[in-house]
Order: C-alpha cells, then sequence, then structure tokens
C-alpha cells in the first residue's frame, strides 16, 4: 500500500498513567496497530503529557513501567508525536521533562489534527 | 476525620470540593493520581500551598515514587504505606472517591 492511501490514525493519551488502565490500553494499540500499515499518530493532552514524563518507578505498585516503551514506537510503525503546549504548561512541565521530544501544539494545531485523520482514539 | 483524594486536581474537582468541606486542621491524605497535585511548579501549587496553611497534607510515597514526582510543594509530608496504616488507625476515614 502506498503512503498516500495509508488511513491516518490518532491516538489521543489524556489520561495519567497508573491510576486508571487508559494509558497501558493506548500503548497496546499503538503496539498493535502498528502492524496493520496505518499512518499512526500520538498525542498527549490533559494528565496525557504525564504518561511521558521522566523517572517513573512504579516497583511499588508492581505493574510496568509505562513511559519506557515510547521511546520504542518508531521501531512499531508509529511516527508522529504531538504535545498540547497549554498542558505541559499548566503541568509545570517542559521538553526536558519528557522521555520523548513530540512537537509541540496549540489547541488550534490540535483541532487541525483531528480533522486529518480518518480516526481520533481517545485514552 | 482523615480525608482522602485518589484523583489528579487537573483532571477532577475532587481535591478542590474536599478542600470545601474539610474542617481547618482535618488531614488529608494524597493518594493515587492525587500526588499530582503535590508536584511542585504546577497550576495548582498555589491552591495546594494554602491548603497547607489549614491542613497537615500527606502524600503517598510509592505512588510519588511510580509518577516519578521528586520536587514537591513545600510542607508535603511524604509518608510510606507503614504511616498510611498509621493514620488509618488513628483517625476516622472520609474517602473523597
Amino acid at each position: 500500500m502506498s503512503a498516500e492511501a495509508m488511513k491516518k490514525v490518532l491516538v489521543v493519551m489524556r489520561h495519567a498513567p497508573y491510576g486508571t488502565f487508559y494509558a497501558f490500553e493506548g500503548l497496546q494499540t499503538l503496539l498493535i496497530m502498528g502492524a496493520y500499515e496505518l499512518d499512526l499518530g500520538v498525542a498527549f493532552v490533559d494528565d496525557g503529557v504525564y504518561v511521558i514524563t521522566r523517572n517513573q518507578n512504579p516497583k511499588a505498585l508492581q505493574v510496568k513501567q509505562v513511559a519506557q516503551t515510547f521511546p520504542a514506537l518508531p521501531d512499531f510503525e508509529v511516527h508522529r508525536f504531538y504535545v498540547l503546549e497549554d498542558s505541559l504548561k499548566e503541568r509545570g512541565l517542559t521538553l526536558d521533562d519528557l522521555v520523548i521530544q513530540p512537537q509541540v501544539i496549540d489547541r488550534a494545531a490540535l483541532a487541525a489534527l483531528f480533522e486529518e485523520h480518518a480516526a481520533v482514539l481517545p485514552f | 476525620m482523615l480525608y482522602t483524594v485518589n484523583k489528579s486536581p487537573f483532571a477532577s474537582p475532587n481535591l478542590e470540593r474536599c478542600l470545601q468541606v474539610a474542617p481547618a486542621g482535618s488531614p488529608i491524605l494524597l493518594y493515587e493520581d492525587g500526588v499530582y497535585a503535590a508536584a511542585a511548579g504546577t497550576a495548582f501549587e498555589e491552591r495546594l500551598h494554602a491548603a497547607l496553611q489549614a491542613h497537615p497534607i500527606y502524600a503517598l510515597q510509592s505512588d510519588l515514587e511510580a509518577r516519578g514526582l521528586s520536587n514537591l510543594v513545600e510542607g508535603v509530608r511524604v509518608i510510606t504505606y507503614e504511616d498510611f496504616v498509621d493514620l488509618v488507625i488513628e483517625h476516622n476515614v472520609v474517602p473523597w472517591l
């Protein structure tokens, strides 16, 4: 299938990790959909920015660390990463606090992203 | 009474509502996603700072570590599960779920 014909899918991470299963399931979805010749992107919005912060250590909670898998996503054909600027600012975070370096976008750009994707999957 | 909050202050009004009800002096425990309220430098810091004038505020260490939070609002007391048990023995609990 040519790159032009590939369907664009955007996963939107909106929940913090560990307190709920949203982040785990969003990550699983990205890993699985990478096998289906889709043009995959992921946007970190609201508490979703907490999914990719550095220094997570959930050993005492006996669950898998979520953030560490995101730098490997390009190997699973996920190549587009976005983070909402206001969500970072509200939480006092900068790109230096994150394990990957997503493209920083504003709310208008996020809305434009939604428009250009065939499917928007919220987690 | 010990008030416990487990939701992020950015995703839920729970902590704000809890603070409106909890009488001055009553301890508040932040756990699970509630610990994000204890992080320094956020838009919620000023609110938590004000709350600390009226309440002892505790945050569960394991939940802070899981989320990579180490730079906390001054005055927040980091506690272990054992300390959590002691608090629950000492106080009746209002779980603000």
